[in-house]
């Protein structure tokens, strides 16, 4: 990035020596900031040390000393969860009254751009919520800290498979916030006109009556998203190797899945406007011309705003598992800029965001599954088995799994454009009649060719 | 006549075809058939068009007036909701500050417009009306910024906007949209128009050029900034990106910004969006209504000079 931007520099004609020397500014900025970075978490025990050694305090070394101002970045959750995170910050300045907590909340669409921008100039937010790839583009310029070593203390909080979510360059960059993993809505309608009484639970199954409930109602059944990318780790086809920075997708197996898939597409089975992210698959559930939708059970309810008639309609199962056998789970995470003034406190606060209690409240609040195991034994999440409603009973099916879900994003800082490789290639495939072999040896080139 | 002497000659039968009176009519005739047809056609594409930009429109205004109970993406679209109801614009109200969020769209439009109105014509003036060594090159170099894409100078802007000092402020926002190359391209074009004996006189009755500038040729390039003021009042109004990549506080935000807040991570209510996107469009139809004519002289006087 930093060369490109230099590059760019100097297109400008008049103004390349101010934008040069912007840059190098940046540069810099942005050495120091790995720099610290690194040294994170030695700073941090090295700062506790002191404050034990100040007020003899036995243990709890990090209470009473934090002192600072602390800006809290949240993704598009004002105004709907405004009274939760305010009574949150107002507990957590209760508890180190030194600190004072600002909340800002930034749309989700536009937080890419923002928080690129703010790391380049060294100017992030205290504290973060990022998703995955996000975690993963800004680790890479050095500009967060190393949550390894500066949470070491709460590491055993949290699921095992969802601690390696902001994983990248040989550590991990975030705590895992709230989470979801895959639940299925589904239309008991078009399934009994198809002559079915049970939604599918595995992907054959799943494409099996695809082909029927098409050619009986015209509905679709089993549909390819823009997340397509994720298909390959779910049918237990790993995407890269962390270690050795290779392309791993090209087998046999994936082969045999993007020619299956290619078939069913000739045979009309699923829209490419859906793939190709053109409509959106609550507007195509609530139109009713799609037998059932797999995804996180907290967005089941667009469809009730979509059209209430349809929700009412609908019920929930647990969600299709590949061959793999393993739900894909992706969470929100809470990040510290390594930049910060007030290092200590942003860590703190990041743990407290993240802690059980807090997040057994949002869940509740938000219908969202907590990342740390306590919060998830509590019986609110065993609640829903027998509800009337849709989201709350996929809600209990997506906790079930919850033990069993691990994230699948890649582990590499490019994780945005290996995915969209992947994508590219496969509607190469679909949209283009490339042979699926062909595509894949050209993604796998591609992919390797970034990596290196 | 040199036209209806050959013609008589050449028809055989001769005497019917006297002179052209008797054909003209006819061709006028056959002319306003074709010119109807021509018209039906037009219309036709006319109403075709007209109707695809007004059904989004159409749609907007339903949805913001549905209740909860009735389906947004039914097939095939409903228009008329089964229950209107005002709910969603008192919902949006009281969710959000709109007054203070159109307020401070107010403030960043209205210097939006003025400062490049001022500032651009300062720096065109000189570059078409004043003789100096470089000034084809400085002319140049300015309009060969406009190649740029606003994405590749909007890091740099905003490490510049940061070290000044600027971030969060309005004027962080307003200052580098204060003079724009187009607007200078534009400014100078528009002094090039004006006869150089103007000016001469003016000076002879022994004008200095501060008021050469502000009283003869300023009031002279009126239409051209008439185009300009629209065009950076359009460009303030739905100014997004900028001011949330300045803007940190909520109090600050324009009502492009503001209404995002709509957008919810899990559940997005589309007809309070679509309450709040007739909201926001309320005064820019206001100021389209009430400035109706000047945005058509405008889009001639660009027209012509341009």
């Amino acid at each position: 990035m930093m060369r490109k931007w230099r590059t760019m520099g100097l297109t400008t004609m008049g103004s390349a020596l101010l934008l040069l020397a912007a840059c190098g500014d940046n540069a810099e900025d942005n050495a120091e900031a790995s720099g610290s970075n690194g040294n994170a978490g030695e700073a941090n025990e090295v700062a506790d040390n002191q404050s034990n050694g100040d007020t003899n305090a036995t243990t709890n070394a990090s209470d009473a000393e934090l002192s600072g101002e602390i800006e809290f970045m949240t993704l598009s959750l004002l105004p709907a969860f405004e009274d939760y995170l305010n009574n949150m910050i107002a507990d957590f300045e209760e508890m180190h009254p030194g600190v004072d907590v600002t909340l800002r909340d930034v749309p989700f669409e536009q937080a890419e751009q923002l928080v690129l921008t703010q790391a380049s100039s060294g100017d992030l937010p205290d504290v973060m919520n990022l998703n995955t790839d996000f975690v993963k583009q800004i680790a890479a310029y050095g500009a967060l800290v190393n949550m390894d070593e500066a949470a070491a203390d709460v590491k055993d909080d949290f699921f095992e498979g969802l601690w390696t979510t902001g994983y990248v360059n040989g550590a991990t960059y975030a705590l895992p916030w709230y989470t979801t993993t895959s639940g299925l809505i589904y239309n008991p309608d078009i399934l009994a006109e198809a002559g079915f009484d049970a939604p599918p639970s595995t992907y054959e199954e799943a494409w099996e009556m695809s082909q029927v409930i098409y050619e009986t109602t015209g509905a679709y059944g089993e549909v390819v998203d823009e997340q397509m990318h994720m298909l390959l780790p779910k049918h237990d086809i790993p995407t890269v190797d962390e270690e050795s920075l290779t392309a791993t997708f090209n087998t046999p197996e994936a082969v045999e899945l993007w020619t299956h898939l290619k078939e069913q597409y000739d045979a009309g089975l699923f829209p490419d406007d859906v793939m190709l992210g053109q409509v959106a698959m609550p507007e195509l559930y609530a139109q009713e011309r799609v037998a059932w939708w797999a995804t996180g059970p907290q967005l089941f309810r667009q469809v009730n705003d979509l059209d209430p008639e349809v929700y009412e309609k609908s019920l929930a199962a647990p969600a299709l598992l590949g061959p793999a056998g393993r739900q894909h789970a992706n969470p929100m995470n809470i990040s510290v800029s390594s930049s910060s003034d007030s290092l200590d406190a942003a860590v703190e606060f990041a743990k407290f965001v993240t802690n059980a209690e807090n997040q057994l409240e949002f869940g509740k609040e938000a219908s969202v599954l907590p990342s740390v195991a306590e919060a998830a034994e509590d019986p609110f999440f065993a609640e829903g088995e027998d509800s009337e409603d849709a989201m709350e009973r996929g809600r209990f099916y997506a906790a079930q799994q919850l033990e069993d879900a691990v994230n699948m994003t890649p582990s590499v800082e490019q994780v945005s454009q290996v995915n969209e490789i992947i994508r590219d290639s496969f509607h190469r495939v679909i949209l283009e009649d490339m042979d699926p072999q062909v595509a894949l040896d050209q993604a796998e080139a591609e992919v390797n060719a970034l990596l290196q | 006549m040199a036209q209806s002497a050959p013609k008589e000659t050449q028809t055989p039968t001769g005497a019917v075809v006297k002179h052209f009176p008797s054909p003209e009519p006819k061709r006028q005739g056959s002319y306003r058939s074709r010119k109807l047809s021509q018209k039906l056609i037009s219309y036709f594409f006319l109403l075709v068009i007209a109707s695809i930009t007004v059904i989004p429109f159409l749609w907007t205004i339903s949805t913001s007036l549905k209740s909860q109970n009735d389906a947004v993406f039914s097939i095939p679209p409903s228009f008329i909701p089964s229950q209107v109801t005002f709910e969603n614009y008192i919902t949006v109200w009281n969710t959000l500050p709109i007054p203070l969020y159109l307020w401070n769209s107010v403030i960043l439009t209205f210097f939006g417009v003025l400062l490049p109105l001022i500032l651009c014509a300062f720096a065109a003036f000189p570059l078409a009306r004043m003789q100096f060594k470089g000034r084809n090159l400085v002319f140049l170099s300015i309009v060969a910024t406009m190649m740029i894409p606003n994405e590749v100078t909007m890091i740099p802007v905003y490490l510049i906007i940061n070290q000044l000092g600027l971030m969060g402020s309005f004027t962080g926002v307003i200052l580098p949209g204060a003079v724009t190359a187009l607007g200078i391209f534009l400014m100078r074009q528009a002094f090039m128009g004006i006869p150089k004996e103007v000016e001469e006189s003016a000076v002879i009755d022994g004008a200095n050029i501060w008021q050469l500038f502000w009283k003869i040729m300023f009031p002279m390039v009126k239409p051209m900034l008439g185009t300009l003021a629209i065009l950076s009042f359009i460009a303030s109004w739905n100014n997004f990106l900028w001011p949330f990549l300045i803007l940190n506080d909520p109090t600050m935000y324009p009502i492009t910004l503001g209404l995002y807040q709509l957008e919810g991570t899990f559940v997005t209510n589309t007809r309070l969006i679509a309450a709040g996107a007739m909201i926001a469009l309320i005064p820019i139809l206001l100021v389209f209504i009430a400035l109706q004519r000047y945005f058509i002289e405008a889009a001639y006087s660009s027209s012509v000079k341009g």
